[in-house]
């Protein structure tokens, strides 16, 4: 077997954590290969998180050079312990069998019996595609390849959970809204038209006290949900006193204005009543469609309508429903119901992350909470330390922003950086209003396309896709990375921007009467 | 005068959308009962201005008054200080009209603002008459963006 050179590493600048990444896939191998090493007794310690002294979960790591309290080293992933032993790497319950290169003495006997000819400087051209993480693994296998594989199955350990954690928080909106629509129509379902009427004429009336609370509101409320909520408001008022007016006027019609057969086709929505009645509250009112935008409408018009007795219990039911004290402009105090689609935070609530991850994927909740244009500015100061300007952030943002800002790190995909699994892919040009979020769940280095949930349909719906990171075939000599992209991702462990908390369900904010 | 007063009245209605007067918040239609496009597109930009595009669209909006499959779903929008919808140019049951609107910033809902170039902006909206009724076919939903009066949208 011909000898292997054991080379200095050549001397390069730094360019984001590319380098790490090398030298933490070497590490292990170095470590392992020392004369006289015991099993499960290795000399370095390695740290992998997302914390600010780190580097990035996933991508990169780097030795700290230190032993644990009983002398052993420790590979460290996000708040997960890797154990290392001579033959196997084990992250929390999955483990993979280590392959030393070669695993002869004679490589043993060779402290940095690591050939570094094989690395790769990155590409220091901004845009362009590097080459370097893909040539970093000496031979292929060994140990840091084996290295490289703990490193995705912590990926697959925390980073994958996101996705799934996404699409099952959506699902308990959904079926939150769903229940809520239920409870609220239950007593609708059974009424004559004229009492229907009278419920529509009390919700116009209910619904036109709502905004007007709204609009003289000075306190207990951010002033984006009012905003919203007002213009929620104003919708479900306005379906309501179309629907008593189209009520009234079918009403006047031989036979309510039914056809023969319209009794048999029978709707499930208590308020499509009649063929006018369908045009507005009409459509599948499935758990999809109940937790966007006309869901949230068509609940608001059955709750006001309810009389003021069946409204207090009907309220003691609803999931996704808050109570804040609101101040007036008059100084008085006034609690206003406000029912939502599960982007309403309840104040005073540590964000939890999977929250955290769920709203920046609904557009809807990303409208009054942290749009794509503060998540372009949070990667920008997760790479700079300061907030861009422009944008003019109010005082009060640029703090919320920046206490945002802790919950990720950023990653550089100009600067050769790879997506990982679980990571947030904001696509945007700061001059443009179109911005969209997705959530990686795949990535193929070579083809350079990443696989993505979007959910730019608000709760209706999650779509997967392919998001191509540039317009250049595989064989082009440079390839570009198209424009506008700004990676996130989420810390692995609690910080100002978020909390881990694993009590609490993804969406668990939702769940009961937040009051 | 008789045949003029309809007419008169139409206008005083639609007027203040047209020039982007700061009217009140524009009321939610579910029918489509204009007879020309100039009016969907004014009904469509009032609605816009006063954010309900943005606060989200309703399916029986979308239904009755565009062909978009879904609504257009943005975080953060123009903000303008005015708006004009030109007149439009009609053949063969399809119709070209022109927005032009003069554009403070972008910004969202929380006060964050960033300068925009041009300050002038017009959008061309493409209608089909469908069913008796005109209604928005282009731009599609994904390529447009909330524009909503600076005055209106407090």
């Amino acid at each position: 077997m011909p000898a292997r050179a054991c080379k200095k590493p050549p001397r390069w600048h730094w360019r984001g954590s590319v380098l790490v990444a090398a030298a933490a896939l070497l590490l292990p191998y170095a470590a392992l290969t020392e004369p006289g090493l015991k099993a499960g007794a290795l000399t370095r310690s390695f740290y992998v998180d997302g914390s600010d002294r780190q580097v990035n979960r996933g991508t990169s790591f780097r030795s700290e050079g230190e032993l644990d309290e009983n002398g052993n080293p420790v590979v460290r992933v996000g708040e997960a312990r890797v154990s290392v032993s001579r033959d196997q790497l084990t992250v929390g319950s999955k483990s993979v069998l280590l392959e030393p290169a070669g695993g002869t003495g004679e490589q043993q006997e060779c402290d940095q019996n690591i050939d570094y000819s094989d690395l790769t400087a990155p590409e220091s051209t901004a845009r362009s595609l590097p080459t370097a993480p893909d040539k970093v693994v000496p031979g292929g296998k060994g140990l840091p390849s084996a290295a490289r594989e703990a490193t995705l199955i912590a990926s697959e350990a925390e980073g994958l959970e996101w996705p799934a954690r996404g699409r099952e928080a959506q699902r308990e909106i959904q079926e939150a809204a769903f229940q809520d629509y239920r409870v609220l129509g239950d007593s609708y379902a059974q009424l004559p038209a004229g009492a229907l009427g009278e419920r529509f004429e009390r919700a116009v009336q209910t619904l036109s006290e709502h905004f007007e609370t709204l609009s003289a509101a000075t306190a207990g409320l951010e002033p984006a949900d009012r905003t919203r909520f007002r213009n929620t408001v104003l919708n479900a008022r306005d379906k309501a006193s179309w629907a008593a007016q189209t009520l009234a006027r079918e009403a006047a019609l031989p036979n309510g204005g039914l056809t023969p057969f319209d009794p048999l086709l029978k709707s499930p929505d208590p308020l499509a009543r009649g063929p006018g009645l369908a045009e507005v509250f009409g459509g599948p009112m499935g758990r999809r469609r109940v937790a966007g935008p006309d869901g949230l409408a068509d609940r608001y018009v059955l709750y006001a309508g309810l009389p003021e007795t069946e409204r207090e219990k009907a309220l003691a039911r609803l999931r996704l429903v808050q109570l804040p004290e609101l101040t007036l402009r008059s100084g008085g105090k006034r609690t206003l119901p406000l029912l939502h689609n599960g982007d309403l935070r309840a104040p005073g609530k540590p964000l939890e992350c999977s929250q955290l991850v769920s709203s920046l994927l609904s557009v809807d909740a990303r409208k009054t909470g942290i749009t794509s244009l503060d998540l372009m500015a949070i990667w920008r100061y997760r790479k700079r330390g300061v907030l861009p300007d422009p944008p003019k952030f109010e005082p009060a943002r640029r703090e919320q922003l920046r206490k945002a800002a802790d919950a990720f790190n950023a990653i550089d995909v100009y600067a050769g950086e790879k997506l990982a699994a679980g990571d947030l892919l904001v696509y945007r040009q700061g001059w443009d209003p179109l911005g969209y979020v997705y959530m990686v769940t795949s990535y193929n280095p070579k083809l350079m396309k990443a696989g993505v949930l979007d959910a730019s349909q608000g709760s209706k719906e999650v779509r997967e896709r392919v998001f191509p990171l540039t317009a250049d075939p595989p064989e082009a000599s440079q390839r570009f990375v198209r424009p506008g992209l700004h990676v996130l991702r989420l810390k692995p462990v609690s910080n100002q921007g978020c909390v881990y908390s694993d009590a609490t369900p993804p969406a668990a904010g939702v769940k009961g009467v937040e009051r | 005068m008789r045949k003029l007063l309809p007419l008169l009245v139409a206008g005083f209605l639609l007027g203040g959308v047209v020039l982007g007067e700061p009217l009140m918040h524009e009321r939610l239609r579910v029918k489509n009962t204009f007879t020309r496009p100039e009016e969907v597109v004014a009904y469509y930009c009032s609605r816009d201005a006063s954010g309900f595009i943005w606060s989200g669209m309703l399916d029986a909006e979308r239904r009755a008054f565009t062909l978009w499959e879904d609504p257009p779903q943005q975080d953060t929008f123009f903000i303008a200080s005015k708006y004009e919808v030109l007149p439009p140019e009609v053949a063969a049951g399809e119709a070209r009209v022109q927005v032009r609107y003069l554009l403070v910033a972008l910004g969202d809902i929380h006060g964050t603002r960033m300068p925009v170039h041009p300050e002038e902006r017009v959008v061309t909206f493409q209608l089909k008459k469908t069913g008796g009724s005109w209604k928005i076919a282009r731009p599609e939903a994904r390529e447009i963006a909330p524009i909503v009066l600076d005055a209106k949208f407090r």
